[in-house]
């Protein structure tokens, strides 16, 4: 353990810290966001590091590891990917593919690991890559699309994955102009109708 | 990736199109008018790429497209404003254009 309670993650040289203080936890799910706008100004590699880090941390159903993830960051591939992904609006310079090898899924978690767990899996995964964009200075935007088919085409993708989701990732544009969502839940006590008295 | 692009504006409208026709299928309703929008912006980026012929009217129209494409995510009313009065100066222009043309 070094000084200050950190310990470094000796595969990807990051700094993981023994415990996030509350308000560095709140900070993060508080500025969390998506972007729709970004600066041409490219990614760092160890920056996308840190975001795959950050994926590769979150729960997979079973422990088994069929969720893989492509780095996009060629300028002609970008094009490629945003052109066969209508709802890739965000000119983000950067993206991570979160795939799921679905016979692998269907080999190690059956049919509701193949179906269900695994895109709870992709989900928990993009959420770790916003949320440690937060801390990074970057932005991300969250595209899923029924065109997968044709975003695994231009990327190469062997048939038997499935795309469940993309994250555009970049440096936020001043006019990013963020999607700010309400942050109510419904939530019920004990049964579905009781009241929470939430704060 | 190797720099041999032999893509066109046209053909990336037409790639776009069709992968939206496809989106459209299992999207919500109103992003359909999103993605006709967003395949107008690529023929005025053509334009002011010099990619093809250009037309003021349709460069001018860009920014209001945009805002249209940015409110449709927060409040559709106002995306229905909005293309109400876009369709309105489009309208208007091109009764100009085929009028003055005979």
């Amino acid at each position: 353990m070094e000084a200050g309670g950190a310990v470094r993650d000796g595969r990807l040289g990051t700094e993981q810290k023994e415990g996030l203080t509350g308000t560095e936890l709140a900070e993060a799910l508080k500025r969390r966001h998506m972007d729709r706008k970004f600066t041409e100004k490219p990614v760092e590699k160890e920056k996308l590091d840190r975001l795959l880090y950050a994926a590769g941390r979150a729960p997979q159903g079973g422990n088994m590891l069929v969720r893989e993830f492509i780095v996009v960051t060629d300028p002609q591939y970008m094009k490629l990917l945003r052109g066969t992904t209508p709802s890739f609006l965000a000119n983000s310079p950067a993206a991570i593919v979160i795939c799921t090898d679905l016979e692998k899924a269907l080999e190690v978690m059956g049919i509701q690991g193949r179906d269900v767990l695994s895109l709870l899996d992709a989900g928990a995964a993009a959420e770790n890559i916003a949320l440690e964009a937060v801390e990074l200075g970057l932005g991300v935007s969250f595209v899923r699309s029924a065109t997968t088919e044709a975003a695994k085409k231009v990327l190469g993708i062997p048939d038997r994955y499935r795309i469940d989701v993309i994250v555009g990732v970049g440096y936020r544009a001043e006019d990013s102009s963020p999607t700010v969502r309400g942050t109510k839940s419904t939530v019920h006590l004990d049964h579905y109708g009781g009241t929470w008295d939430g704060g | 990736m190797a720099d041999r692009d032999r893509t066109s504006p046209s053909f990336e409208l037409a790639t776009y199109l069709v992968a939206s026709a496809r989106d459209c299928m299992e999207e919500p309703l109103v992003y359909g008018p999103l993605r006709m929008l967003v395949g107008v912006d690529m023929i005025v980026g053509a334009m002011e790429r010099g990619s093809l012929p250009r037309d003021e009217f349709l460069i001018q129209a860009k920014k209001k497209i945009w805002d249209s494409v940015i409110s449709v995510m927060n409040d559709r009313a106002e995306f229905a404003r909005a293309l109400d009065s876009m369709l309105a100066e489009f309208a208007e222009e091109y009764k100009n254009r085929l009028l003055s043309e005979k």
